[in-house]
């Protein structure tokens, strides 16, 4: 069976500590992953494997059914969306709403290209459906935490991307937000064919959106049935 | 003779006003304007060991700037290691090579003198043709790598997360700078060219949300600092500098009182 992302015996060290212990886990395409876990299980640490930020000190990550190595990481990144958890900037930072989201494709572009006019029609409809569109020409610094998050998913979905990675995506959302944000992200991931990692403290979220769940316990993973 | 008496310093003195100011807009946005103040005096202390062994003193500068934009860039990247600790050590290493070189220059020390305060009247042909290779370089590479260094000013982690080589570029930027610092040292002197890459910038920060306007901005005002400076330094027949970067600070000074952003936190509060 051909899995989309593969995790073979991984061990991620920071300063010395182990982050993740010898894990594994296999994940067939369009599947809908969801993590859970205590602050500073690793959950973070697991995303950021995925998409390279953090490389491993023993075992390897295959994506798409090839190693990731540093030559190829580049190209993996383009197609591997990702939303932070946290994302802080400066209030009188010189970029505006619309830049944020358009950024999403710069990768993809490539050098010497410009955003045409279909990508930025791109862009205002996903904020259309991100309920944002009415800050596209706000800057960045001046919208609220659960307006950045939305504008950040837009951006990861900007991408187009084959794997969507989500770091508590509903954390600054309100109630009736969180419940329309999650049913955009669930359409978006069966419209799109995506496999989305998700991570989130909400058990009952993660059981409605996702096919399965693991556990971050210790830099151990866990799978719940 | 009286034309061509003005011209070559208008043209240096913009051409450098507007390198720095360009590049100056990644220094700011970033927080990285203790490295444009470590280059500048590398490309201070590179000047004198030139005269000093004989070579080319603008090409010992160039290089100087090159290896600390060389060391910086990786610097940048290890959480390990304070930044600006680092950037202390190399700025009082520079600065101690330079003012150890000066007096050992042979014979009358006004060619290096010319490195400290700027001495636009003196800059040459071959000199103005550097500072406009230069100047063309950082505007033509600005326009073309415009969206990468966006998303990296934005955030250099997200932006390398989205498949934007975020290295190349960053350490492009920094040579880039590097390469204004020296090719601008004639004009305003190591130990203020720094003033001319920061200043202007912020001005601008002050004044626009957008980047590109930031840009346009910040180039208005780094000519402008310029031109002022050199007719300060005319009519009062001094070196360069020091009008140049008082006057990049006055306009800095404007550009805050007229800040909206400014403004906008007023009314918040």
């Amino acid at each position: 069976m051909a899995y989309i992302v593969e995790i073979n015996n991984v061990t991620v060290t920071r300063s010395g500590r182990e982050i993740l212990k010898n894990i594994s886990l296999a994940v067939e395409a369009c599947q809908c992953i969801g993590v859970r876990g205590a602050n500073g299980a690793g959950k973070t640490t697991l995303l950021h494997l995925i998409n390279g930020l953090v490389t491993p000190s023993f075992g390897d990550v295959s994506l798409f059914g090839q190693e990731l190595t540093t030559q190829k990481l580049r190209e993996r990144r383009i197609e591997i969306g990702y939303v932070p958890q946290h994302f802080d900037t400066a209030y009188e930072m010189p970029v505006r709403v619309k830049d944020v989201v358009l950024m999403g494709c710069y990768g993809r572009i490539g050098f010497f290209h410009f955003p045409d006019r279909f990508l930025h029609i791109e862009a205002l409809n996903l904020m259309e459906r991100l309920e944002v569109a009415h800050l596209a020409k706000r800057p960045f610094g001046h919208i609220s935490g659960g307006e950045r998050q939305k504008v950040m998913i837009a951006r990861a979905l900007m991408q187009r991307p084959k794997i969507l990675l989500l770091d508590e995506p509903f954390a600054s959302l309100s109630d009736k937000a969180t419940s329309a944000a999650s049913a955009l992200i669930l359409d978006i991931h069966r419209e799109k064919q995506l496999t989305t990692f998700m991570i989130s403290h909400e058990i009952s979220l993660l059981e409605k959106l996702c096919d399965r769940i693991i556990t971050v316990e210790e830099g151990s993973v866990i799978e719940r049935n | 003779m009286e034309i061509g008496f003005i011209l070559f310093p208008l043209f240096a003195t913009s051409l450098a006003g507007l390198a720095c100011s360009l590049v100056g807009v990644t220094v700011v946005t970033m927080g990285l304007s203790f490295i444009g103040v470590c280059m500048s005096h590398a490309a201070f202390a590179g000047a004198l060991v030139g005269i000093f062994s004989g070579l080319n003193p603008l090409l010992c500068s160039f290089f100087a700037c090159f290896a600390t934009a060389g060391v910086l860039g990786p610097l940048s990247e290890r959480s390990e290691i304070r930044p600006d600790t680092a950037l202390g050590i190399i700025f009082s290493a520079t600065l101690g090579v330079a003012f150890l070189m000066l007096p050992l220059i042979p014979g009358a020390k006004s060619e290096g003198l010319r490195f400290l305060w700027g001495s636009v009247l003196t800059v040459g042909s071959r000199e103005l043709f550097v500072e406009l290779v230069v100047c063309a370089i950082v505007i033509v590479g600005i326009f073309i790598f415009y969206k990468e260094i966006q998303s990296i000013v934005f955030n250099r982690t997200l932006a390398s997360a989205s498949g934007i080589p975020v290295r190349p570029v960053f350490n492009g930027l920094l040579f880039l700078t590097g390469a204004s610092i020296a090719a601008s040292l004639t004009v305003v002197g190591g130990l203020l060219v720094f003033a001319l890459i920061v200043n202007p910038a912020a001005a601008a920060y002050q004044l626009t949300y957008d980047l590109k306007k930031m840009y346009v901005i910040a180039a208005l005002l780094g000519l402008a600092s310029g031109w002022t400076g050199l007719l300060v330094s005319f009519f009062l027949n001094i070196p360069t500098g020091a009008p140049i970067a008082l006057a990049s600070v006055l306009f800095f000074l404007l550009a805050v009182i007229a800040s909206p952003k400014r403004r906008r936190q007023r009314s918040v509060k």
